[in-house]
This record gives C-alpha cells, sequence and structure tokens, in this order.
C-alpha cells in the first residue's frame, strides 16, 4: 500500500458533512474517500485499492462502528496504525477527547473551514 | 473476772431489756393478740412522732390506717400465725404526726415460756431516704420510658463498653423484635449487609473519639422490606461528667432517599439530553457553516471569475436542507416546552382525510427510504373513505416520527404502512424489520430524553416519541409499541378517534399560532 499525500479518508454518519467536508477538500486539490461509520472506514483501508490516506477525517458518534471502537482496531492493525487521525466532536471536552485517543488533532463541531484545511494540511503524514 | 461480776450489783432483767430497746437504731416494737402494741422503743418514736405512751394498748390498724392501706396488716397476721415475714421500701403516714416516708420491716412471732404464740414483734428501720432517691430515680425513668416510647423516632442507648442496653418501643415496633434480640450487638443482625461494615466503623471511630456522628443504613423493618434510616448519635454524660455511652435518634429517611434518587436519575437525563441536543443542533450547523465558509472562499480566491451557477445551486440546497434540520429540531425543542408547560393546541379542521395525510407523509420520505433500500408501503382504504376532524399538521407529525423511525431503524428492509378503521377509530401501524428494540429498553421508549441506549449514536433527540404520544393522547387516542424483538423489527400502532375529544376546545386560531417562529415550509 502506497502512502498518497493528497488523500484523505473522511469518516462522518452524516451524509451532508461528507458531503460538505469532501467537496471543499476535493476543490483544495485533495482526492477524498469516504465512509458512513468506522467499520466501512476499516473495509475502505483493507481493500486497499484506494491507495493509503495520508488523514483520516473521523466522527465520533456513529452507528455500526463508532469513532472510539474504529482507532482502538486501526491502532492495533500495524498496517494502519500509523495513519494519523484528526477527530470531530460535536459535543464538548473535544481536546481531551482527542488527546485520550492519541489524535493528531480535534475539531469540535460547528468547524471553520479554514481552521478545517490548516489542521489537515498540518496533520497528513 | 467472775469475782468482779458477783460484786456489783445484780442487773434487773427489765432494766437491760429497756436499755437494749433504747439504744437501736432501729425501730423494735411488739404487739400482742389482739394487734394492740405492748412494745415502742425510741427510735420508733424517732421515725413516728409518737411516744411510748402514746402507742401502747392502742389497736396497730385503727392507730395507723396506711397499714391496712399498703397491705402491711398482712405482716402482722403471719407474724401472729407463727412466721418470719420482711417487708422492703413500704410506705407510711402517720395521722396524728403528719410524719410520711419509707421503711424496710421484719416480723416475727412473740412467744411465751412454753412456746404459744402471744404476739409479734418487728425491727422496722427508716429507709426514707433511700426510698425517696430511688423513687426519684424511678419516675424519672418511668417518664423517660414514657417520653421515648411515645416518640416517633426509634430510639437507643448503649453503655460504656459501647454495647446497646436500650430500645424504645417505636424502635423494637419498627423491627418487630423484642429487646432481648436487639440488646448487645443484637440490632445489627437488622442491618443491611452493604451498610453493615461501614456502619460499625462509623460507630466505633465515633465512640473512642466521644463524637457526635450521624450515618445512613437500611435496617430491615417487621415487613421484612429494608428502609433507609438517618441514625444521629450522642455521647451523654453523667451529672459528675463521667462519660456513660451514647444515645441515639433514628427517623426512616426512605422516601427522601427515593426522591434523591430520582431527581439524580432526572438531572442524568436532562444531561444527557442536553448532550444530544448540542450535537444534533451541531451536526446541520457544521454542513451550513462551511457550505456558507466555502462560497466566500471561492470568491475571494477567484473574485474575477463569475461562481458557477451549479456550484451556488448545490450549495445553496445543501444550505436550505440543514436550515431545514435545524428548524425540523428547534421545533421539536419548542414542543417539549409546549407540551410539559400544557400549552400544546391542536388545531382541528372539518373533513380531514387522513389516507391523503398518511400518503404526504410516506411519499416525502421514499427518497430518503431509497437511498438504503428501503421500500415503503402504504396500505389504505380509498382516499376519502376516512374522513373526519382532525389536528392535519399534528397527525403528519405523529406520522412522520413514526416513519422516520421505521427508516432509520428499519436496516435498509422494507417498511409497511397499514391503516384500519374500527368504527370512529382509526388506527395506523408501521412495521420495520429492523434492529427492534430489546425488552428491557421497552419502559424507557416514550419517556422524554430516552431512548433505547444502543441506539445513541444513531442521532435524533430521543423526543419523537415522546412527543408523539403527547399529541396522540391530546387527540383522545393512543400509541404503542404493538411487538417487537431484539433483531426482528417492530410496529408501532396509533389510534386516533375522528373527532376531538369532549374537553378540546375548537377554536382554530389561538395565540399559539403566532408562536411558531419557525415554520418548515
Amino acid at each position: 500500500m502506497t502512502q498518497d499525500e493528497r488523500t484523505v479518508l473522511l469518516v462522518d454518519d452524516d451524509r451532508a458533512i461528507r458531503d460538505t467536508i469532501g467537496q471543499l477538500l476535493e476543490e483544495e486539490g485533495y482526492r477524498v474517500a469516504v465512509a458512513a461509520n468506522g467499520l466501512e472506514a476499516l473495509e475502505h483501508l483493507r481493500e486497499g485499492d484506494g491507495g493509503r490516506p495520508s488523514l483520516i477525517v473521523l466522527d465520533l458518534m456513529m452507528p455500526v462502528m463508532d469513532g472510539w471502537q474504529f482507532r482502538e482496531a486501526q491502532l492495533r492493525d500495524p498496517r494502519l496504525a500509523s495513519i494519523p487521525v484528526v477527530v470531530l466532536t460535536a459535543d464538548g471536552n473535544t481536546r481531551q477527547k482527542g488527546t485520550r485517543m492519541g489524535a493528531a488533532a480535534a475539531l469540535q463541531k460547528p468547524i471553520a473551514l479554514e481552521r478545517l484545511l490548516a489542521v489537515v494540511d498540518a496533520c497528513r503524514a | 473476772m467472775t469475782d468482779v461480776l458477783d460484786r456489783t450489783t445484780p442487773i434487773h432483767p427489765e432494766q437491760l431489756t429497756r436499755s437494749l430497746l433504747d439504744v437501736s437504731v432501729d425501730g423494735l416494737m411488739a404487739f400482742d393478740r389482739e394487734l394492740r402494741y405492748i412494745a415502742w422503743n425510741a427510735a420508733m418514736e424517732r421515725i413516728s412522732g409518737l411516744s411510748e405512751a402514746d402507742v401502747v394498748g392502742k389497736r396497730a390498724f385503727e392507730l395507723f390506717p396506711f397499714l391496712v392501706e399498703t397491705g402491711e396488716e398482712r405482716c402482722y397476721h403471719q407474724a401472729l400465725a407463727g412466721e418470719t415475714v420482711d417487708s422492703v421500701a413500704r410506705p407510711f403516714f402517720v395521722i396524728a404526726t403528719q410524719r410520711r416516708g419509707f421503711y424496710d420491716a421484719h416480723y416475727a412471732p412473740l412467744r411465751d415460756d412454753v412456746g404459744r404464740i402471744v404476739g409479734g414483734v418487728a425491727v422496722v428501720r427508716d429507709t426514707t431516704d433511700r426510698d425517696l432517691t430511688e423513687a426519684k430515680v424511678r419516675e424519672i425513668e418511668a417518664r423517660f420510658q414514657n417520653m421515648a416510647d411515645a416518640s416517633p423516632v426509634l430510639l437507643w442507648m448503649s453503655g460504656t463498653d459501647g454495647l446497646c442496653t436500650f430500645f424504645n418501643q417505636t424502635w423494637l415496633t419498627f423491627t418487630g423484635r423484642a429487646l432481648e434480640d436487639e440488646w448487645g450487638v443484637g440490632w445489627a443482625e437488622g442491618v443491611h449487609f452493604e451498610d453493615f461494615q461501614r456502619c460499625m466503623d462509623t460507630y466505633l471511630a465515633a465512640f473512642n473519639a466521644r463524637k457526635v456522628f450521624e450515618m445512613e443504613y437500611r435496617l430491615m423493618r417487621a415487613d421484612g422490606e429494608y428502609r433507609w434510616i438517618l441514625d444521629r448519635g450522642t455521647p451523654r454524660y453523667l451529672p459528675d461528667g463521667t462519660f456513660a455511652g451514647y444515645i441515639g435518634s433514628c427517623v426512616d429517611i426512605t422516601e427522601r432517599k427515593v426522591l434523591e434518587v430520582e431527581l439524580r436519575e432526572a438531572v442524568r437525563a436532562r444531561d444527557e439530553f442536553l448532550s444530544i441536543a448540542s450535537h444534533e443542533l451541531r451536526t446541520p450547523l457544521t454542513s451550513l457553516q462551511l457550505q456558507l465558509e466555502g462560497l466566500l472562499r471561492t470568491l475571494d480566491r477567484k473574485p474575477e471569475q463569475a461562481l458557477s451557477s451549479g456550484r451556488i445551486a448545490s450549495s445553496a440546497t445543501m444550505a436550505k436542507t440543514q436550515s431545514l434540520r435545524l428548524v425540523t429540531l428547534v421545533n421539536q425543542l419548542l414542543d417539549v416546552s409546549r407540551i410539559a408547560a400544557g400549552r400544546l393546541v391542536l388545531e382541528y379542521e372539518d373533513d380531514v382525510d387522513i389516507a391523503a395525510v398518511a400518503e404526504e407523509v410516506v411519499d416525502r420520505y421514499r427518497a430518503l427510504a431509497a437511498q438504503s433500500g428501503t421500500v415503503l408501503t402504504l396500505r389504505s382504504p380509498a382516499k376519502g373513505v376516512m374522513r373526519g376532524a382532525w389536528d392535519r399538521s399534528r397527525v403528519d407529525q405523529v406520522l412522520t416520527n413514526l416513519v422516520s423511525n421505521a427508516v432509520k431503524y428499519g436496516a435498509g428492509k422494507p417498511v409497511e404502512i397499514d391503516m384500519v378503521t374500527t368504527g370512529d377509530l382509526v388506527r395506523i401501524r408501521v412495521t420495520d424489520q429492523g434492529i427492534g428494540i430489546a425488552p428491557e429498553a421497552r419502559a424507557r421508549l416514550f419517556q422524554r430524553f430516552e431512548r433505547a441506549k444502543e441506539t445513541r449514536n444513531y442521532g435524533g433527540l430521543g423526543l419523537g416519541l415522546w412527543i408523539s404520544r403527547e399529541i396522540a393522547h391530546a387527540m383522545g387516542g393512543s400509541i404503542e409499541l404493538e411487538q417487537s424483538a431484539p433483531g426482528a423489527g417492530a410496529t408501532f400502532a396509533v389510534d386516533l378517534p375522528a373527532r376531538p375529544p369532549a374537553h378540546v376546545a375548537r377554536s382554530p386560531i389561538s395565540e399559539e399560532s403566532q408562536e411558531h417562529a419557525f415554520t418548515s415550509e
């Protein structure tokens, strides 16, 4: 699996957020892959046909497999563990959650666009 | 020595007797078979205030009626019958001298030379000082016991060794146990085992430090139910300042405890609700804000290039969708506060076709359902058959809630909506084949701020079913979970009568309509 510097995997159960952030990142020149929950994200990463993303943007509260469960599974998988993660939260304690999960950054919704782009640019591997 | 004695004047037996009688600190007296006094020494005079001359030859029971009143006369008769008998702590009252007090007495028969009983003798000791003190103590104790037993609180006392020596009747009635059972540490048998060690530690620590303590524990009531008890213990001291043990009082605080638990639970539910509400409001705001910022950013960077109308249209559509989501959420919050304040007003219209309302709801959800592969099927009688007086928008709201839940939790499998009429009642069933509802989650399903735990990640305020139920009730109808099993879907059924219940005013215009600051269309 080769590292793709400009690929972001966006994991959020809210379709509108996937569409919006996806579109904005693409306008900045990123390639964007999306997943609606942690399980879809793992499947996407393990299939590997889209190349290895340089960053994962991860929502926390999602059905099927939430952000915490995804992060645990990611860290257990040596091929995936090193991909940096930016956490999106909607209900407070953002920084604390990010630190606990070993995330590169944590952003609280709603997110200012400039901040989102700066963080994504700074955190990608 | 014999010589010396021999040389003295011989002692007269009468004089000897007289001296012995008078030197005695105890009263000595004798009476004959007729119960007349025949001897009365100086000590008897001191006790009674009557001299030998006042008494000798007088009948005992005539001179001292108290002997009859207190039953002491029996001792006189027993002595005359040949018995020796003691009486202890007897009260006396001498009419002639107004002397009163207490005495102990020892009676014996008086015999002549050949052993025949000719009367009785008695030693009488004045015990007034001792007995008055004891009587006072006994009276105080009896008064305390009465007060303690009449008290609504449970009382106990322990001695200097920490062991309990007293429980009032209120305590014994509460535990249904005898004093002997509770004695020492017996009372601890009734304390809940989870609270026992903590209680003992608290008690002993306070006891050794001679400090006031307060503790809560569960104590088994006579009916076998554990009740929460608040127990306050205070060290007690004798008048001279020596430590005498502890006295404690207990009240049943079970009701207060239950309220505390309910209150904590309500606060927890509210906090969780606020967290969910915050999450739910932030999600559409995120897209909305990013869409608008994205447009501005594009304008900033390429001011010379006009934005494509396609780009503007897609952003505007997205923004509109998100603002509609916000409107729905805010309306739900408003509904909650209206319902909680009892200000839910229904706006009935005559001749509403409820099948048409259902069809609108289903049509609105077809596209969203299709995204997850869900097929929606509505089975209703022909349009126009189910007509009645309804609040169209509230019926729409209830059905929308049930259909959106079915799609959301339906796991992409078919969702069916059935409508049947029975007399004046319409029953609408919404059935999905999705994740279903665990039996333990059912009780909370229709509660405010609640939803099945495992669905926390599914989004939504968890208010829909509560609001729907309140609306259905206001319309004189009902809503229920007809059947469900985990993994096997769920059927919700709502019954709505075709005309408003008697208590609902039918004025369609109210101040409520002005409050619709947020409208979704």
